[in-house]
C-alpha cells in the first residue's frame, strides 16, 4: 500500500517552496510555544484525571510468554469494564482514536496532493509568461518527501510534549492564588462530576487507577521506601507492542519472503533505469546533445559567459584564472598537450585525462556547458597572463572561430 | 529478628560526582571547541593535536565514559547500598574502581589527541587501556555482585536488575568489540575485516548506548524519580515486561547503523525490524517515570529537580521513538552520514543523560551533606537554559541534516548532479553549525551555573562520610515459596538473574554476528583485491591516526546520486584485508571510497597542506606536519607479521625486509612524481605515505583481471 501511495506521489518536482513552508510552520510553532509559555501566568493545569474502574490483577507470568513469542492473546490482561463514560468501551475508544490518527495522516497527504497540484498550475503559468524557469536550490524526490512528513511529525510530537511538560513546570512561575476552601470544594465536586474529554481520553488510554484507590495497589514490599503500584499495563502501550511487532514481522517478509519491496542492489538497477529513461527523454526534447564530433567553435557573447563563470567556478584552481596555468598547462599559448581544436578540447573536458590529473567532467557539466567552457578557454588564445607557465606539448595553429557575425562579437568584447 | 547496625560509604559517591561534575564541563568544552572549529577551521591553530578528527573522539569519549560513566558509578554507588540495605561489600574494589576509572579517563584525555587510536567509534582507545577498562569493568561487577549477595534486602528492586544487566552486557560488547592484535604498545589491527569488523563494531556502538546510556540510566531512574516526587512506581509489571524486552531486543538492533551498506542484506533487515519492535520496551521505561509522577506533578512545577527528570524522561522518550524511525531504510537513505544523525544523538546525550544526571546531582549533593540547595534559582536558571541549549543544539543540525540530503540527490534534467562539488553542500550548512555552538554554549553554561550552586550547597552543609543505618538481617530461603511467582522468586537469585539476563543478550549477536562470520556466501570475494602495499598501509595508519574517518566515509552506497558522485557502490570483497573497516559513520567530508586516481599526486600534497587552496572555503584543518615529519615505519615487520597472522596472504617471509625494500620503491615513485609537478618532497615524509593510501582507495574493482567472482 505504502508503494501505492508513494507512486502516486512520485513526481514531487516543481514543489520547490515545500521545504521553507515547512520551516516556516516548524519555527512558527516554535516562536507561538514560547509565546505560549511566556503568557502562561493563569493557565489552567490539567491534572491527570483518573476515573474509578474496577481493579484486575493480571498475570505476571507474560514476561516469559514474551520471551517465547506467544500469541497476543495470552498477554492480554483480563479485559476490565470500564466506567462508562459517554457509555463507550475501552475498545471502541481505542477504534476511534486510531481511525482518527488515520484520517488525519490521510488528510495531510491529501493536502500535500492539492497543494502540490497548485504548485504545478502556477509553474505552468509562469513558464508560458517567461522562458527561464528559476532555478531553485531544492527538488523533492519522493523519499525526500517522505522524509519531510515523518521529520516534521515527529518534531512537532516532540515539540507538543515538550510543551505539556513545560506548561506543566512553568506554573511555579506565578504564585498559587489559593481559592476560598468552599470554592473549592465547589470545584472539587464540578471536576469530579465532569471529567473533561481529554481527560477521559487519557484515562481509556492509560486504563489508570483513580488516586483514591491506589492504596490497593500498592504491592507489599518496599526498596529504601521506595513502593511499586501493581498498575495495568498501559492499553495503547501494550497493543503499540504487538502492532510493532506485527508490522516488524510484515517489514521482514515483504523484502524477504514475498520479495515485494526490492532489495539493495535492485532498488539500485531500477532507480538507474528510471533516471536513465528521464535524462533520455530529457536531452532528447531539447536536442542539445552536442558531442566530441558535431561541436563547433562559435563565438557567442551568451557562451563565453557562460564558460567564463564555469571556468571561474571549477577550472581556475588548477589552470589559474586566466588560464596562465598552475598544477595544469597554460591555456593561453599555442602549444597544446591534448589538441588545440575544439573538438579536442571538448574531449579533453570531456572524459579527461586521469593519469595527468584532468578529471573527466562528464558527470559534473552538460555536453553545453563543455562546448561554452571550451570556447571560452580557446577565446582566451593570445592573451597575456599574469604568471603564464611555461609551454607544453605541441605548437598548433589557433583556432578559428566560426561565421563573421561572430568574429563582430569578440571585436565588441 | 535482631537489628544489625552498619554505615553506608557516602565518601565514594561524593567523588564520583566530583569527577561527573569535573569530567562533564571537560567534555562539553571539548565538545564546543570540535563544534566551533566546523565553522572556524582556524581555531585548531594548526595543532595535530586540536584537530577534528583528534578531539572529536575525545569529546565522545569523554561524555559517554568520563561524565556519564562517572554519573553510573555515583549513582549506583548510592542507591545499591540503599536498595540492598548493606554497605559495598569492599571499600578498598571501590576505591580502585573510581581511581582506575579516572587513570582510564586521564590516559584517554592523552592518547587520543596524540592520535593513538583503534579509530571505531566509542572504543577508539588502544589495546593497554582496553585491558584496563575491562578489568575496572570487572572491578565494579565483583565489587556490585558481592555486595548484592550480602544483602538485607530479600528481593532485589529494578534498579538493580538493570545495574546487573548493564555490567554483563557492556563486559561482553567490550571484550569481543576489542578483540584486536598488538603491533607495539599502542597500535594494534582489530581482530575482524571490513564488513565482519563494521557489524561488531555497530553490534558494540549501538549496545553502548543501549547499555551504557540507556540501561543503567534507567536503573537511576527507578532509584531518583520515585525518590525525589516521594510517589510509588507506577506499575510492577510494566517494570518486569519493559526489562526483560528492553535488553532481549536492543541487542538486535545494531545492523541498523549500517542500512545500505555492503553488510548482507538479511543482516540488515534484522536490524531495521528489531529496531520498530523496540519502541514499546524503551518507552516502557519513559512511561513508568513519567506516570510514577501522577498525582505529583504540582510538585514537578515547584521542584527543579523533577523538572530536570521530566525533560531528561521526555527526551528519553523522544530519541527511543525517533531511533527506529531512522532504523527504516527509506528514512535512513535520508538521515545517514548527515546532521540528522548527531542532532538525534544530542537529544539523547544532552536530553536523556546530561538532564537525568543534573537532577540527580541537584537532589544527592544536599542530602548527603545534610542540608538545601544553596540555590534554587540558579537551578531554575540552569533548567531553562539547558533546555534552551538542547533546541537550539537539536533544531539547527536537523535542518542541516535535511538540507545536505537535498543538496546531496538533487538531479538536473540533463541527468548530473545539480551540486556535484561537495563543498557547496557543505558550505550551506554554516548558518546551521553557527547556531549549534550558541546551543552548545547556552548548555555548558549551565553545567559551569550547576557546579558552582554544588560547590556552595555542599560547603554550607555538613559531609556525612559514613551515614548510620540499620535493619534485620536476612534470613536464608531455600527453593521457591508456596504462591511464590516466577519472576518473584528470581528477583531474590541474584545469579541466575545474571545468568538469564546474559542468556538474552546473547541470542542476538550471535544470530546476527555468526553467519557473517562464519557463511562464506556473506562476502562474496573479488579476485583483483589485493593486500594493500607496505607504504599503504602505513599511510592507512596515518589515516587513522589523524581520524579521518570522523568526517570521511569510504561507503559508496547504491543510490544514483552516490555512484554520480563517487562512482561504482562498494561491495562487500573490497574490504577482505580492512583491519580495522573504515567506513565512517558521517560525511563532513566527501566519501572517499573511490579516492584512488581522482585527483593526481600535487593535488593531494597541495589539499593537505591547505585545504583552501585547492577548495576555497573547505573546512577541513590544515596538515602541515604531513609535509615535514619523517615516517616512522619501525613496525613494519610487526605489521606485515601481525596482518599475516590474521589471515592477510602477503608472500611468506614478505616482512624481512622485501617489505621495506617495497615501500621505499612506491614513496621514490610518488616523489618523483611530485617532482614532475614542480613539488621537491623526500620520499620519507608522511605524506607521501597518505597520498600512496589514497590513491589506492578503491581502485582494485577497476584494475584490468577484474572479474568479480563469487566464491561457492
Amino acid at each position: 500500500m505504502m508503494r501505492y501511495i508513494k507512486h502516486h506521489l512520485s513526481s514531487m518536482d516543481g514543489i520547490e517552496i515545500w521545504p521553507l513552508i515547512s520551516l516556516l510552520i516548524f519555527f512558527s510553532f516554535f516562536v507561538l510555544l514560547f509565546v505560549y509559555v511566556m503568557r502562561m501566568r493563569k493557565g489552567y493545569i490539567d491534572e491527570v484525571s483518573s476515573q474509578p474502574l474496577n481493579d484486575s490483577k493480571g498475570t505476571k507470568a507474560t514476561l516469559l510468554l514474551l520471551l517465547l513469542g506467544s500469541a497476543p492473546s495470552l498477554f492480554a490482561q483480563e479485559a476490565a469494564p470500564f466506567g462508562t463514560h459517554y457509555g463507550l468501551s475501552d475498545d471502541v475508544w481505542i477504534v476511534m482514536l486510531g481511525s482518527t490518527a488515520l484520517l488525519l495522516t490521510a488528510m495531510i497527504i491529501g493536502a500535500m496532493g492539492i497543494f502540490k497540484n497548485l504548485v504545478e498550475h502556477l509553474a505552468e503559468v509562469k513558464a508560458k509568461q517567461q522562458a527561464a524557469v528559476v532555478a531553485s536550490m531544492f527538488v523533492l524526490t519522493d523519499s525526500a518527501f517522505w522524509g519531510l512528513v515523518t521529520a516534521n511529525l515527529f518534531l512537532m510530537g516532540y515539540l507538543l510534549l515538550v510543551m505539556r511538560n513545560i506548561r506543566l513546570v512553568s506554573k511555579e512561575l506565578k504564585p498559587q492564588i489559593q481559592p476560598e476552601p468552599e470554592a473549592q470544594a465547589v470545584a472539587e465536586e464540578a471536576r469530579v462530576k465532569q471529567p473533561s474529554m481529554w481527560a477521559v481520553i487519557w484515562q481509556k488510554l492509560n486504563a489508570h487507577e483513580s488516586l483514591e484507590k491506589e492504596p490497593d495497589l500498592l504491592l507489599d514490599h518496599a526498596y529504601d521506601g521506595i513502593q511499586e503500584l501493581d498498575n495495568r499495563l498501559p492499553p495503547w502501550w501494550l497493543y503499540g507492542f504487538y502492532v510493532s511487532i506485527v508490522a516488524g514481522v510484515i517489514y521482514l517478509f515483504n523484502y524477504h519472503i514475498f520479495g515485494y519491496a526490492p532489495l539493495m542492489d535492485e532498488a539500485y538497477e531500477i532507480e538507474m533505469a528510471e533516471a536513465a529513461a528521464e535524462t533520455e527523454a530529457y536531452l532528447a526534447s531539447l536536442a542539445l546533445n552536442v558531442d566530441e564530433r558535431t561541436v563547433e567553435y562559435v563565438l557567442e557573447e551568451s557562451r563565453l559567459n557562460q564558460g567564463a563563470g564555469l571556468f571561474a567556478k571549477h577550472c581556475k584552481a588548477c589552470h589559474a584564472a586566466d588560464g596562465g596555468g598552475g598544477v595544469g598547462p597554460n591555456l593561453t599559448d599555442n602549444y597544446w598537450l591534448h589538441g588545440g581544436q575544439i573538438n579536442d578540447l571538448f574531449t579533453t573536458i570531456k572524459y579527461g585525462v586521469p593519469a595527468k590529473g584532468m578529471k573527466s567532467w562528464k558527470a559534473d557539466l552538460t555536453p553545453t556547458e563543455i562546448q561554452n567552457v571550451s570556447t571560452y578557454i580557446l577565446s582566451l588564445n593570445g592573451t597575456t597572463p599574469l604568471a603564464p607557465k611555461d609551454p607544453q606539448g605541441d605548437l598548433e595553429e589557433p583556432a578559428q572561430p566560426k561565421g563573421s557575425e561572430a568574429n563582430e562579437a569578440t571585436a565588441s568584447l | 529478628m535482631s537489628q544489625e547496625r552498619f554505615q553506608y560509604d557516602n565518601a565514594i559517591v561524593k567523588l564520583f560526582i566530583r569527577a561527573t561534575v569535573i569530567w562533564g564541563i571537560t567534555g562539553m568544552l571539548v565538545g564546543l571547541t570540535a563544534a566551533s572549529q566546523l565553522v572556524w577551521p582556524e581555531l585548531n591553530a594548526n595543532l595535530a593535536w586540536l584537530t577534528f578528527g583528534r578531539i572529536r573522539p575525545l569529546h565522545t569519549n569523554a561524555v559517554i565514559f568520563a561524565f556519564v560513566g562517572n554519573g553510573i558509578f555515583a549513582g549506583v554507588y548510592y542507591s545499591l547500598q540503599r536498595l540492598l540495605k548493606t554497605r559495598m561489600w569492599s571499600d578498598a574494589l571501590s576505591r580502585i574502581n573510581f581511581w582506575g576509572w579516572q587513570l582510564i579517563i586521564l590516559s584517554a584525555v592523552l592518547t587520543l589527541p596524540m592520535g593513538y587510536t583503534s579509530s571505531k567509534e566509542y572504543a577508539e582507545l588502544e589495546w593497554p587501556i582496553d585491558i584496563a577498562i575491562a578489568l575496572v569493568w570487572v572491578v565494579w561487577g565483583v565489587n556490585m555482585m558481592a555486595t548484592i549477595l550480602n544483602r538485607r534486602e530479600r528481593h532485589l528492586y529494578v534498579a538493580v536488575w538493570f545495574y546487573i544487566a548493564t555490567f554483563v552486557t557492556v563486559a561482553v560488547l567490550h571484550i569481543f568489540n576489542s578483540f584486536e592484535l598488538p603491533v607495539s604498545f599502542m597500535k594494534s589491527y582489530s581482530w575482524y575485516a571490513g564488513v565482519q569488523d563494521a557489524l561488531v563494531q555497530w553490534w558494540y556502538g549501538h549496545n553502548a548506548v543501549a547499555f551504557f546510556l540507556t540501561t543503567p540510566y534507567l536503573g537511576l531512574m527507578y532509584y531518583f524519580v520515585p525518590k525525589a516526587a516521594g510517589r510509588p512506581v507506577y506499575s510492577y509489571r510494566l517494570s518486569i515486561i519493559h526489562f526483560w524486552a528492553l535488553i532481549f531486543i536492543y541487542i538486535w538492533a545494531g545492523p541498523h547503523h549500517l542500512l545500505h551498506t555492503s553488510l548482507p542484506d538479511w543482516a540488515q533487515s534484522l536490524g531495521t525490524v528489531f529496531s520498530i519492535m523496540l519502541i514499546a520496551p524503551s518507552w516502557g521505561g519513559m512511561l513508568n517515570g513519567l506516570l510514577t509522577l501522577r498525582g505529583a506533578w504540582d510538585k514537578v512545577r515547584e521542584d527543579p529537580i523533577l523538572k530536570f527528570m521530566v525533560v531528561a524522561i521526555s527526551a528519553y522518550g523522544m530519541s527511543t521513538f525517533e531511533g527506529p524511525m531512522l532504523s527504516l531504510k527509506s528514512v535512513n537513505a535520508i538521515s545517514h552520514f548527515t546532521d540528522w544523525t548527531i542532532a538525534h544523538v544530542h537529544i539523547g546525550g544532552l536530553g536523556w543523560n546530561g538532564m537525568l544526571t543534573f537532577g540527580m546531582l541537584y537532589w544527592l549533593v544536599p542530602k548527603m551533606h545534610s542540608t538545601t540547595l544553596y540555590s534554587k534559582k540558579a537551578a531554575n536558571f540552569h533548567f531553562w537554559i539547558s533546555t534552551l541549549g538542547i533546541l537550539f543544539y537539536a533544531l539547527p543540525l536537523y535542518w542541516a541534516g535535511f538540507t545536505q540530503y537535498f543538496m546531496w540527490q538533487e538531479f538536473r534534467p540533463e541527468g548530473m548532479l545539480k551540486y556535484p562539488n561537495f563543498l557547496d553542500t557543505v558550505l550551506q550548512l554554516l548558518p546551521m553549525y553557527t547556531m549549534r555552538v550558541v546551543g552548545g554554549t547556552l548548555y555548558l553554561t549551565g553545567a559551569i551555573v550547576m557546579a558552582w550552586n554544588l560547590a556552595k550547597t555542599s560547603r554550607q552543609g555538613s559531609f556525612i562520610a559514613n551515614e548510620d543505618a540499620e535493619a534485620p538481617a536476612l534470613e536464608t530461603v531455600r527453593g521457591r515459596l508456596p504462591g511464590e511467582s516466577i519472576h518473584r522468586w528470581i528477583e531474590r537469585k541474584p545469579m541466575p538473574l545474571l545468568v538469564m539476563s546474559l542468556v538474552v543478550i546473547l541470542i542476538g549477536g550471535l544470530v546476527e554476528i555468526l553467519p557473517t562470520i562464519l557463511v562464506k556466501s556473506n562476502i562474496p570475494t573479488i579476485a583483483s583485491v589485493k593486500p594493500y602495499t607496505p607504504l599503504e598501509l602505513e599511510g592507512r595508519d596515518l589515516y587513522i591516526r589523524e581520524g579521518c574517518n570522523n568526517c570521511h566515509s569510504q561507503m559508496v552506497r547504491p543510490f544514483r546520486h552516490e555512484t554520480e558522485r563517487y562512482g561504482e557502490y562498494s561491495k562487500a570483497g573490497e574490504f577482505v584485508y580492512d583491519h580495522p573497516f573504515l567506513w565512517g559513520s558521517k560525511r563532513t567530508g566527501p566519501d572517499l571510497h573511490r579516492e584512488g586516481g581522482r585527483m593526481p599526486d600535487s593535488w593531494h600534497y597541495h589539499h593537505m597542506y591547505d585545504p583552501r587552496s585547492m577548495s576555497p572555503g573547505s573546512i577541513m584543518p590544515r596538515y602541515p606536519w604531513l609535509l615535514t615529519d619523517d615516517l616512522d615505519a619501525s613496525n613494519l615487520a610487526a605489521k606485515i607479521e601481525a596482518m599475516q597472522t590474521l589471515g592477510v596472504p602477503y608472500p611468506e617471509g614478505y616482512a624481512d625486509g622485501q617489505a621495506q625494500a617495497d615501500l621505499e620503491a612506491q614513496a621514490n615513485a610518488i616523489a618523483a612524481n611530485l617532482l614532475d609537478a614542480d613539488i621537491e618532497c623526500a620520499p620519507q615524509k608522511e605524506i607521501i605515505a597518505l597520498i600512496a593510501y589514497l590513491q589506492r582507495l578503491g581502485t582494485d574493482i577497476n584494475t584490468p583481471v577484474a572479474e568479480n567472482t563469487v566464491a561457492p
